[in-house]
């Protein structure tokens, strides 16, 4: 980066803590500390929301899915208007009226105290370990992309997050969060912008949309019931939507943000324009990667994007292999481009016959690139005896290429501010659930506000501290975090299921839920080991059976023994 | 009832916006996505030029 890049990213950092510390003198206690004292307005609630579900990972790893497999990921996003519907309808009164500092809290006014803690015990391990990766991710990238030292870039991302968090308290962060909301908005444009001036002139937008439906890029919708296929519109609309109803309406994270809002109103608002923006938002993010698709018809594009594997490949004895491919790849891209430039001729000149018959030539080339670059994989996989994954390297690795002095800056400014908008919110969520379903809960019923304010402060460096742990040691954790990770995805079904049997059935008691919770990430632990399922069926299964469980236990267990009196 | 509890009571009444209440909004949102859904799959098969 130049001095100008350095100018940017400085003025990022220092406009954040400035600001961070402005709105941290409005608060009171530990309600202000974990709740903004209840007196945000939805456009911040709302701005906040999004900020935490995109991480650096979303904004670059998305871009470099796109660029391989086209649009098809967006379907997954595409229930979340009508998720959000529901959580306004269903979820967000019973939690606001309820006066709830954490989701969990709520489990234990419905149920027992078995029941919330469980559900919380299971977020602290869940989030705290992704919090480390939501640091790990954009660093091993920068790293590798920039040149820059791994575990600087973490400690500085992870020191003025930590730094804003506990200085400013959900007040803090939850307008940091709106400037780098913002941030990602203009670096979206302003990638897509200049993705477009970086064609070769005479290429319009029209050219450019037809030259990724060559490939089927621009495919959004797949109606297939395939249940093995990852994304199709029904693994989307149903398995999609039971996972966005999970994050949103029962992970701390989220609930925390809409609970800040200064009135039920306001907190339904927040969600109601998280409905309108966001799908609109990933289909931007996504175009980004099929432009790049586009792009890279007249431009050479590494055959791995990822430099470090490369390198590892280059020093083993397959490195004649990998350079051959190399060679065949760089053959295949010349005629590709060539091919292409004749197209858009023919295309503009209306001729026809030649039209299908480069149609037909650059989809064979297309195709032939996409098995080099399997073939390239391969050998990277088989020399580093693990797979390859370098999707997320694919957008870092043009704007560094290709992007003016001054941009890159912003650019790479924007993968920190989303980086830093998740990590915040994790923070703030894993500190209060800590402090107010545990500490609070088990330990210290009845201390003074002051004291359970420094503790909540205490738990928050804690947390940020452990989050930097984890980043600098995931390279060495590698398969246990992936495994955690995975085991993460088996519950969050179940722990909707718990919420779900809260709110819309009233004979159930604390034994259906706790037990239903056993069930529901038993069954989908169980049926991940037998069968090939996508993920996002998971979601739907372990809500099923928690419901199912819980509904049959609570019947033969005496109905609502225990559980105290709804809120709602 | 306190007066926060009076307040949102007075909230889930009024208009919201230009929408006269919640279910419109709610609505709005249910017709956004089918919208969204019919825009994508227009997407997918106008701009599929496919040779295969």
């Amino acid at each position: 980066m130049n001095p100008i890049d350095w100018g940017v990213f400085a003025l990022y950092f220092g406009g954040v803590v400035a600001f961070a510390w402005f709105q941290s003198r409005k608060n009171e206690g530990v309600e202000g500390y974990f709740l903004a004292n209840r007196r945000l307005p939805w456009a911040a609630v709302g701005l906040s929301v999004m900020a935490t579900q995109a991480s650096a990972i979303t904004f670059i790893g998305t871009t470099g899915q796109a660029f391989d497999e086209g649009m098809e990921f967006i379907q997954i996003y595409l229930p979340q208007p009508l998720v959000m519907v529901l959580l306004c309808v269903l979820f967000v009164p019973f939690f606001y009226r309820a006066k709830v500092f954490t989701a969990y809290e709520y489990l234990e006014n419905r149920f027992d105290p078995k029941t919330r803690s469980l559900t919380s015990f299971l977020f602290l391990v869940s989030r705290g370990l992704a919090a480390g990766l939501v640091l790990y991710a954009p660093a091993i990238v920068l790293s590798v992309i920039m040149g820059w030292d791994e575990t600087v870039t973490i400690l500085v991302m992870a020191a003025v997050t930590i730094a804003y968090t506990l200085m400013g308290g959900i007040t803090a962060v939850i307008w940091t969060d709106v400037i780098q909301m913002l941030m990602m908005f203009v670096g979206i444009g302003v990638a897509l912008f200049i993705l477009f001036t970086t064609l070769p002139s005479g290429v319009t937008v029209t050219d450019v949309a037809y030259i990724g439906g060559i490939q089927e890029m621009w495919t959004s919708i797949d109606w297939s019931w395939d249940p093995s296929n990852r994304y199709t519109i029904w693994s989307g609309m149903i398995g999609g939507f039971f996972l966005a109803l999970a994050y949103f309406g029962t992970d701390q994270s989220q609930v925390q943000r809409y609970l800040t809002a200064s009135s039920l109103k306001q907190s339904r608002l927040s969600l109601i324009f998280n409905a309108f923006v966001k799908v609109p938002m990933q289909f931007f993010i996504l175009s980004i990667g099929v432009l790049l698709f586009v792009f890279y018809h007249f431009e050479q594009p590494p055959l791995v994007f990822n430099n470090a594997e490369v390198q590892v490949v280059m020093e083993s004895e397959r490195a004649e292999d990998y350079q051959a491919l190399e060679v065949a790849q760089s053959a295949v891209h010349g005629e590709r481009r060539a091919s292409t430039l004749e197209l858009l001729d023919a295309r503009h000149s209306g001729d026809m016959a030649r039209i299908a018959d480069l149609q037909s030539t650059i989809s064979g080339q297309d195709e032939r690139l996409v098995e080099l670059r399997q073939e390239a994989k391969a050998i990277v996989s088989e020399v580093r005896g693990a797979s390859s994954n370098d999707v997320n390297y694919v957008f870092p690795s043009y704007i560094v290429k290709y992007i003016p002095a001054g941009v890159l800056g912003l650019l790479i400014a924007v993968i920190f501010a989303a980086a830093m908008s998740s990590l915040d919110s994790e923070l703030t969520a894993l500190s209060s659930a800590t402090v107010i379903d545990f500490y609070k809960r088990w330990f210290r019923e009845d201390a003074s506000d002051a004291h359970y304010l420094l503790v909540s402060k205490i738990s928050t460096f804690i947390w940020g501290v452990l989050a930097c742990f984890v980043a600098l040691y995931a390279g060495q954790l590698g398969s246990l975090i992936e495994a955690v990770n995975e085991v993460g995805s088996y519950f969050y079904g179940s722990l909707l299921g718990v919420f779900l049997l809260a709110f819309l059935w009233k004979p159930a008691n604390g034994h259906g839920a706790f037990w239903g919770l056993v069930a529901g990430m038993g069954s989908v632990f169980g049926l991940s080991l037998v069968t090939e399922i996508a993920y996002l069926w998971f979601n739907v299964i372990g809500t099923v059976a928690v419901l199912a469980v819980g509904i049959a236990v609570s019947a033969f267990t005496g109905g609502r023994d225990g559980g105290r009196a709804s809120p709602a | 009832m306190d007066d926060q509890d009076q307040r949102q009571e007075e909230d889930e009444r009024g208009p919201i916006g230009i929408f006269p209440n919640w279910a419109a909004v709610y609505w709005s949102v249910v017709i956004y996505t089918a919208v969204l859904i019919a825009v994508l799959w227009i997407f997918t098969v106008v701009l599929n030029y496919s040779v295969r």
